[in-house]
């Protein structure tokens, strides 16, 4: 995979906008405070991390395509914009050709529950306004529209490992000479129910929400830079390839390290949603950041910020390559590494 | 008289809530344009809501989008066409 | 790059044979909805299909066959028909790239109304939130038929199945695997019926692509899944060739989130693209499988794209949507339109839109509304979305 490089990143997290909060929270190993959420018919109120309010409001939120849309939306554009920096200008005017790659797990959940909810009501008045934001591709589209760019544009949904197969596909594009640049998003939006979902399979992982996003470019120049030395094949859970199984190969495969390897692990700190990737790394010895511990459980978005921490990594001379190894929750083992070339 | 304007008021509020927008209901002039070139700005999208707004709170039907363009043109047009349907029982 | 095996289902049936007979007379599967309350709404038909229980062949356990939701079962039972068709061994190392818009939607909207009745209640819910995600579905696929390998779910709303089959060509061509199966799949479900309603964007009278007095579109529900794989491959195992994929595009229209650009700019983009990648020119495309959804914005901005595409070629273009005949099927639509054109260049036929009745002035090419015979050797399948999702598919007959 080599040839491909990262060159932007940005971030919206439950620690504020940008990366430099979400870089903070990592280095000092704090994880960010819960809020309840109250859910309907719910005992108790569900901790959950949310995404704090931007202050000041970002003048990209006044964008028409964006007035009517969920947080999600707000999340993909402002860590998309954070990452693109000064390229803006180049995509927009149209001299250079992006290609988009949104993922997700639980999309535009919050108008779609309440556009059913409308529905089950009366189907006669359930808001015309809210369907259109259901659709699972609406984020990349306000995003597009809001960069001008008609280039190839894909939203891929799965668990958390669907963003290193979104970047494995942007990278492909790239290779092929269809784009100038990729821009790999992961996003996801709290609601309650995916709070008191999650709740049917662990009561200790802490759900949150936010948005993580790469760009990436073929790599011309030979000057310092951060690289995709390469993305796994994801390992499938199936009938024959337990969560465990498939995570070791992934661990197997990943190799044994130098001392200047960070891993950017995908542990929740709930024991037994973690134990297939705590025992399968249980012998790396070398540095390593587990985000999610820190942030919480935002899926899509989770992996994305794994790639950012590891990128900032790189960039700031702490260390010369980063692993970033997915354990998703219900479909695929996978685990990339950059380097600092 | 001050019914009217009461009623423009809420129809301005209700315009806020339900098309989400990002001005305060007092920033909706009583007879500015809705739709169309230099006017609020709203789609086909916006009109559909409205329309199910007007059904929802005051019990107007606006059946066609013929109706819909006289009757969504602007806060003006909304509250008459509410105050006809309130006065014709 | 070749199709070796190809499963449809749709509301004309079930299997490759009774659909392409099907579209080949133009008949029509829309019919009142059965599967939810449709008393409230504007509209009462869609074209849902009849949902088979069992699929043979399936390596799924009796129970989690019948716990798999309509969706499920509608992908498997194409999923099983390209895999019998196509005489490929089970492997591991098997990319599966699926596009659908509502996965198991049926399952979410069960899980939500149990939570409001009663919210903490255990029994089914958490089978409900696993199978209701697309790569579930995808998983359910690949261990039905004993594989493993990848599971890649596109949703770009109604070109989410076009998209799904060009990443696949693109997957081969580029190397990155030799053999790949790809489709689509929806199933109908209230939440997304009641969504297009609220838009007013379903036909009150009937779907009629093209029309000059079209008033929308229908739904649909199905699945269509083909097996791509290099030439060498097919040659090397002597396998029944189905067509071949010459010609990919993908572009976005940024005009609005549910309305087309009424130039079809981006509609234009995707088909030049398609066209330059297939080395061909518009004038030998012999038929064309519109997005056509018979909405009067979409075949609106279609045809001007259409138009503008074929330049002087234009009048000899023979034109159809066959939503006509099987409604919109969203995530699937791409998927059973690619299939469509496959049949029409294996059987040498045109499918009509039997509804179109006036043609819309604005389209300078040919409707076909009535069957028809015709020496077909090279098609193409338009679809566009909501968010502005454009992209076209280009198939070349297999001789």
């Amino acid at each position: 995979m080599s040839g491909i490089r990262v060159t932007g990143w940005g971030a919206v997290s439950p620690a504020g906008w940008g990366v430099l909060p979400l870089i903070e929270v990592c280095t000092n190993a704090q994880p960010c405070e819960t809020a309840p959420l109250t859910c309907p018919g719910w005992p108790k109120p569900i901790p959950v991390r949310r995404v704090p309010p931007p202050t000041p409001r970002p003048t990209f939120l006044a964008h028409p395509r964006l007035r009517r849309s969920s947080s999600i939306s707000l999340h993909t554009a402002a860590a998309a914009l954070e990452a693109l920096g000064p390229r803006l200008e180049a995509i927009q005017s149209g001299q250079r050709r992006l290609g988009i790659v949104f993922t997700s797990l639980t999309g535009c959940v919050s108008y779609s529950r309440r556009f059913y909810d409308e529905v089950l009501k009366d189907p006669a008045t359930a808001s015309p306004i809210l369907f259109p934001e259901t659709v699972f591709n609406a984020p990349s589209s306000h995003l597009a529209a809001y960069l001008n760019t008609q280039a190839i544009n894909y939203t891929m949904i799965g668990d958390p490992g669907t963003f290193l197969q979104g970047l494995a596909v942007a990278a492909g594009w790239l290779l092929d000479g269809r784009v100038d640049l990729g821009l790999v998003i992961g996003a996801e939006e709290l609601d309650w129910l995916v709070a008191t979902a999650q709740r049917r399979f662990s009561s200790d992982v802490v759900i949150s929400e936010g948005a993580g996003a790469l760009v990436i470019e073929r790599a011309e120049a030979s000057g310092p830079g951060i690289e995709i030395d390469r993305i796994s094949e994801p390992v499938l859970y199936t009938a024959a390839t337990s969560q465990a199984a498939a995570v070791r190969r992934v661990r197997n495969e990943a190799g044994v390290d130098n001392a200047d390897t960070v891993l950017v692990d995908s542990l929740t700190g709930a024991p037994h949603v973690d134990r297939a990737e705590a025992n399968a790394w249980s012998d790396w010895t070398g540095p390593r950041i587990s985000v999610k511990k820190l942030l919480g459980e935002p899926f899509a978005a989770g992996s994305a910020w794994q790639c950012v921490v590891a990128a900032e990594h790189l960039s700031r001379g702490r260390h010369s390559s980063a692993i970033v190894n997915v354990v998703g929750c219900n479909q695929q083992a996978i685990a990339a590494r950059l380097v600092a070339r | 008289m001050d019914d009217i304007a009461a009623l423009k008021t809420r129809i301005k509020e209700l315009m806020v809530e339900n098309l989400m927008l990002q001005i305060p209901a007092a920033g909706i002039a009583d007879d500015q344009a809705l739709f169309g070139p230099d006017s609020l700005g709203l789609d086909s999208v916006d009109a559909l809501q409205l329309v199910v707004a007007l059904d929802k709170n005051f019990g107007l039907k606006v059946p066609n989008p013929e109706a819909a363009r006289l009757v969504l043109a602007s806060v003006n047009a909304m509250a008459e066409a509410v105050r006809q349907k309130q006065a014709g029982g | 790059m070749v199709v070796t095996g190809g499963g449809v289902i749709t509301a004309l049936g079930q299997g490759w044979a009774p659909n392409a007979a099907g579209f080949r007379a133009g008949h029509c599967g829309i019919r009142p909805v059965s599967l939810f309350d449709v008393s409230g709404q504007r509209v009462k038909v869609a074209a849902e299909a009849v949902v088979p229980e069992t699929i043979p062949g399936s390596r799924l356990s009796p129970k989690r066959l019948s716990r798999s939701d309509r969706a499920t079962r509608l992908l498997l039972t194409a999923g099983h028909e390209a895999w019998t068709q196509s005489g490929w061994e089970t492997t591991d190392r098997l990319p599966l790239i699926l596009a659908t818009t509502s996965g198991g939607m049926p399952l979410g909207e069960a899980y939500y109304r149990d939570t409001l009745t009663h919210p903490t209640h255990r029994r089914q819910q958490p089978t409900r939130i696993l199978s209701y995600q697309a790569q579930r579905q995808g998983i359910d696929l690949l261990d039905s038929l004993g594989c493993s390998g990848s599971v890649s779910i596109i949703a770009n709303a109604c070109a989410s199945g076009s998209n799904a089959i060009g990443h696949a060509w693109e997957t081969v061509r580029s190397g990155q695997a030799d053999r790949v199966l790809a489709g689509g799949y929806d199933g109908l479900c209230h939440l997304v019926f009641a969504g297009f309603d609220s838009l007013q964007a379903l036909s009150p009278t009937q779907c009629r692509p093209f029309d000059a007095a079209r008033d929308g579109l229908a739904l649909g529900e199905g699945a269509a899944v083909l097996a791509l794989e290099t030439l060498e491959s097919a040659r090397h195992r002597s396998a029944d060739i189905l067509g071949e994929i010459i010609g990919y595009g993908a572009s976005t229209d940024t005009h609005h989130l549910t309305q087309p650009h009424p130039e079809g700019a981006a509609a234009l983009a995707s088909m030049h693209q398609a066209t330059q990648v297939a080395g061909i020119h518009p004038s030998e495309v012999h038929y064309i499988n519109a997005h056509g959804t018979g909405t009067v914005l979409n075949d609106a901005a279609e045809a001007a794209a259409l138009n503008a595409w074929a330049g002087e070629a234009v009048s000899h273009l023979h034109v159809s949507s066959t939503k006509a005949s099987v409604g919109h099927l969203l995530g699937a639509a791409g998927a059973v339109e690619a299939a469509v054109c496959l049949m029409a260049l294996d059987g040498q036929w045109l499918p009509p839109s039997l509804s179109t009745v006036t043609v819309d002035p604005a389209c300078r090419f040919q409707v076909i509304t009535q069957p028809a015979q015709a020496s077909l050797n090279i098609a193409l399948s338009n679809s566009f979305g909501f968010g502005g999702a454009n992209a076209t598919l280009i198939f070349r007959r297999w001789t």
